[in-house]
């Protein structure tokens, strides 16, 4: 069995930036790994924790979009690969104290771990070995079907999940948003076969492909631990999804009944507008109605805006949703606004005070394409946006924004 | 680097022995923050004032401040937030705003403790307001069980421990019970404030001047733990999850077995998690909330609380497996390397610090309890000590009967 090296430190030829510089609380240090691919390490020094999070563009059903569930079974495979000690990623990190997580999104995958700060610099060297050049063998390929059988299991009878993930191929014609996240049964994971995930993982999972986050009581030569990996041909390009023209409604079996609504909006690009939509998913979402969710999706093309209704009255309720949705394209007046504005505020603040929060944030947003615009940097883009959003500009953005939604109706199926 | 719990007094106000105002050194903490202790925990009510220290404490946030503006509207108004919980040995305040908001947040709130507002429009305001909070807690199956194994606990002890109370002693609190309840209980000697904003001190030491000068009350129901035979305890609700949850006495946070119970824990969890045949998969958080143990030192007793997720196929299995693991548990002879237990425990105790917001909470509940600010820090120290003597005396607590409270829905589950 081939076993990767840990902790290849004096290969890493990363770039340490600032150099010379005091690395002082809140401060961003970002370079180039040393076989491509970006990192940020930012500095919390209050936290007793590291949060350590790799995010890699790859599309959730393969590069031609015909393998759902790939992504999921490649990244819970290369967790579960052992390492040079013996153990698998995911057992490392919780024998350190850690909790290790694997994130899904149709054109992303990140893994996180959170570990106590002494063991933060060993976790990047296992978690880069483990990604940077993944093995995967039939054990582990064992241990990553057995993963998404839960993961299957447990959006199957999430609403919430199962309706995000229709409006997305609703509302988008091409990309990866448009293909299914998981395959359509728990039999169907069985079918991929160990060489179409292993070939999905070197594509994926490259250095060049990466962005590592690091958020803890750090310093930036932390990354100095990073295992470099095989070399690979240069980073991976965007995984766009467009809205279609007019895309249509539709109705899906679930085991819980349900209505969701979407609509396409600005690219990750429009800093101001895709932050205006985010202030005001805030008012409807921030104390929906009973049943009710949603949120502004930031992606790199065109984000999506929806929303989530359950309930024994979703249609009355529904209703109601686009009533209000008709109010915010009217500005606020002055006094409303200011108090809805602090309160946003605020809660872009409150939501990222945790090292893990911050570091997912990081990973997302530079994934997206936009590092500097993640909310986790309270000097940074996304900042400068929220506190300059009007009343008349946010009205402008949700006239814009919010015209023909596209609907998906679940029917409550007998059998799950 | 620095050590993560620092802690700089740079202002103590000394009130007897006891400095009451801390500050916890935090630059990178996007937002600021004050926990506020009042020793007017479910400690200092009777068995016949059920959720009257919760419904004072609620009744300061519904009270008006100005022209029929409650405090936490106008909290909200000024870009802040404000919430209570209500503890074995204290009301817990904390307060977040942004920090150039934060000073005249804390204004409102100081006013508040100075010209508290117990009037009936407020009183109607309050009751409408725990009443409804009780409601969504009887959605949870696993508080549900909680709660009902404080109730046991409570009735054993003759207080009442219970958070919220019960909605029959609810409507029965009137404004003159909490004018009493507060003036007795909301006393300058007991307060302490941790903030972790360095630049509003003046306006964090208004709260303390806030108060009345002198002592509280004393407390009027002391906690044992439940020892003796098992207590089961069933309950049905129409949306509650199911859930079942076993209690069993663990070391007091004095205790110098305190870190070995956060290890014996781990050890538990692990070991019924196995037993009851959990999937071993990389995606712990999927499986994560199933079957948890927790060592609940601030709890007072002290107490290790299993919670099973009813919706797990073998939940009644689990809950079996449990029983027979603590009674070999109890007596087990601890033998070889218990370092892995050690670093998750070390793990699971430190996540729980990672954001302001709980660092300042964790250090105003240590201070209720009459504990160093630094305790975390202490526990941290020690668990590299914990040896099997230590484990051994952590585990005893489980030579008692547990409690178990099961929580079930309308439909026969």
């Amino acid at each position: 069995m081939m076993r990767r090296a840990l902790a290849i430190a004096c290969m890493c030829a990363c770039t340490l930036a600032p150099r010379g510089a005091a690395f002082a609380s809140g401060d961003q240090a970002t370079g180039t790994l040393a076989r491509g691919g970006t990192y940020v390490v930012q500095q919390d020094p209050a936290s007793p924790v590291t949060a350590i999070a790799l995010w890699f563009r790859a599309p959730a059903a393969g590069y031609d979009g015909a393998t759902p569930g790939i992504s999921r079974l490649a990244a819970a495979a290369a967790a579960s690969s052992p390492l040079a000690t013996g153990k698998s990623l995911a057992h490392f990190v919780r024998d350190l104290g850690g909790r290790f997580s694997i994130n899904i999104f149709a054109d992303l995958v990140g893994v996180d771990a959170l570990v106590p700060n002494a063991q933060a610099r060993r976790v990047i060297a296992a978690m880069t070995a483990a990604y940077f050049a993944p093995t995967i063998d039939d054990a582990s390929l064992t241990m990553a079907r057995r993963d998404e059988a839960v993961a299957f299991v447990t959006q199957r009878y999430s609403l919430g999940s199962t309706l995000q993930t229709a409006l997305a191929m609703a509302l988008f014609a091409h990309g990866p948003h448009h293909d299914p996240l998981l395959p359509p049964s728990v039999a169907a994971i069985g079918s991929i076969p160990r060489d179409a995930v292993s070939s999905f993982a070197h594509q994926a999972f490259a250095s060049s492909n990466a962005v590592l986050a690091v958020v803890g009581n750090v310093s930036p030569d932390i990354v100095r631990a990073v295992t470099d990996g095989t070399p690979n041909q240069g980073s991976a390009p965007m995984l766009d999804s467009l809205p279609g023209d007019e895309p249509l409604d539709t109705t899906i079996d679930a085991p819980v009944a349900g209505i969701g609504i979407a609509w396409s909006g600005p690219s990750i690009s429009d800093e101001k507008a895709a932050t205006a939509m985010d202030f005001l998913a805030d008012q409807l979402f921030s104390s929906p109605p009973p049943h009710v969710t949603g949120q502004f999706v930031t992606l790199h093309a065109a984000g999506m805006f929806f929303a989530t209704i359950s309930g024994p009255s979703a249609n009355a309720t529904k209703k109601r949703v686009l009533a209000r949705i008709e109010q915010l394209q009217s500005p606020l007046d002055a006094a409303t606004f200011a108090r809805l504005h602090a309160a946003f505020l605020l809660r872009i603040r409150q939501q990222t005070q945790a090292p893990d929060e911050v570091a997912d944030e990081i990973g997302w947003y530079a994934s997206e394409g936009n590092a500097a615009y993640a909310p986790g940097d309270h000097r940074g883009a996304y900042w400068t946006a929220a506190t300059s959003l009007t009343p008349e500009y946010v009205a402008s953005i949700a006239a814009r924004y919010f015209s023909h939604p596209v609907v998906v109706t679940t029917k409550q199926s007998a059998t799950p | 680097m620095r050590p993560f719990l620092a802690v700089v007094p740079l202002m103590a106000m000394l009130l007897g022995a006891m400095p009451a105002l801390h500050v916890l050194p935090d630059a990178s903490s996007p937002i600021a923050v004050a926990a506020f202790s009042v020793p007017a925990g479910l400690d200092r009510q009777t068995d016949s004032e059920n959720g009257l220290a919760a419904f004072t404490a609620y009744a300061i946030l519904e009270g008006n401040v100005s022209d029929g503006t409650s405090l936490l509207d106008a909290v909200t108004a000024q870009g802040g937030t404000i919430s209570v919980d209500v503890t074995s040995r204290a009301s817990l305040f904390t307060i977040t705003a942004l920090p150039d908001r934060f000073a005249s947040v804390v204004a409102l709130f100081a006013q508040s403790l100075q010209h508290p507002d117990f009037s009936p429009v407020t009183m109607a305001h309050t009751r409408a307001a725990v009443l409804a909070q009780f409601a969504e807690s009887q959605r949870n199956g696993a508080l549900i069980a909680e709660q009902m194994i404080d109730g046991v606990q409570a009735a054993v002890n003759e207080s009442a421990a219970t958070p919220l109370g019960l909605p029959a002693t609810i409507v029965a609190i009137r404004s003159s019970n909490v004018e009493k309840f507060f003036t007795q209980n909301y006393r300058r000697n007991g307060a302490a404030i941790v903030a972790t904003d360095v630049k509003t001190q003046a306006a964090i030491a208004a709260l303390l001047d806030a108060l009345a000068p002198g002592t509280p009350a004393k407390i009027r129901g002391e906690a044992r733990p439940l020892i003796g035979a098992s207590r089961e305890l069933q309950a049905v609700r129409s949306h509650a999850s199911l859930a079942y949850v076993l209690s069993f006495p663990a070391p007091g946070p004095r205790d110098m077995a305190a870190p070995a119970a956060f290890v014996f824990a781990q050890m538990l969890q692990t070991a019924i998690a196995q037993l009851a045949e959990l999937p071993d998969i990389p995606s712990r958080s999927l499986t994560d909330g199933a079957i948890d143990v927790t060592y609940d030192y601030l709890h007072a007793p002290a107490r290790y609380v299993v919670t099973i997720d009813g919706s797990l196929g073998n939940a009644s299995r689990v809950v079996s497996v449990t029983m027979g693991l603590a009674k070999a548990f109890s007596s087990l002879r601890f033998k070889g390397n218990v370092n892995r237990f050690i670093a998750i425990a070390r793990g699971r105790m430190l996540e729980g610090a990672r954001t302001p917001t709980a660092r300042v909470e964790m250090s105003a509940q240590f201070l209720a309890a009459g504990l160093p600010l630094d305790q975390l820090a202490i526990f941290d120290r020690e668990l590299g000590n914990v040896d099997a003597a230590m484990l051994e005396h952590a585990a005893r607590g489980l030579r008692s009967a547990p409690t178990i409270a099961v929580v079930g829905s309308v439909d026969g589950n």
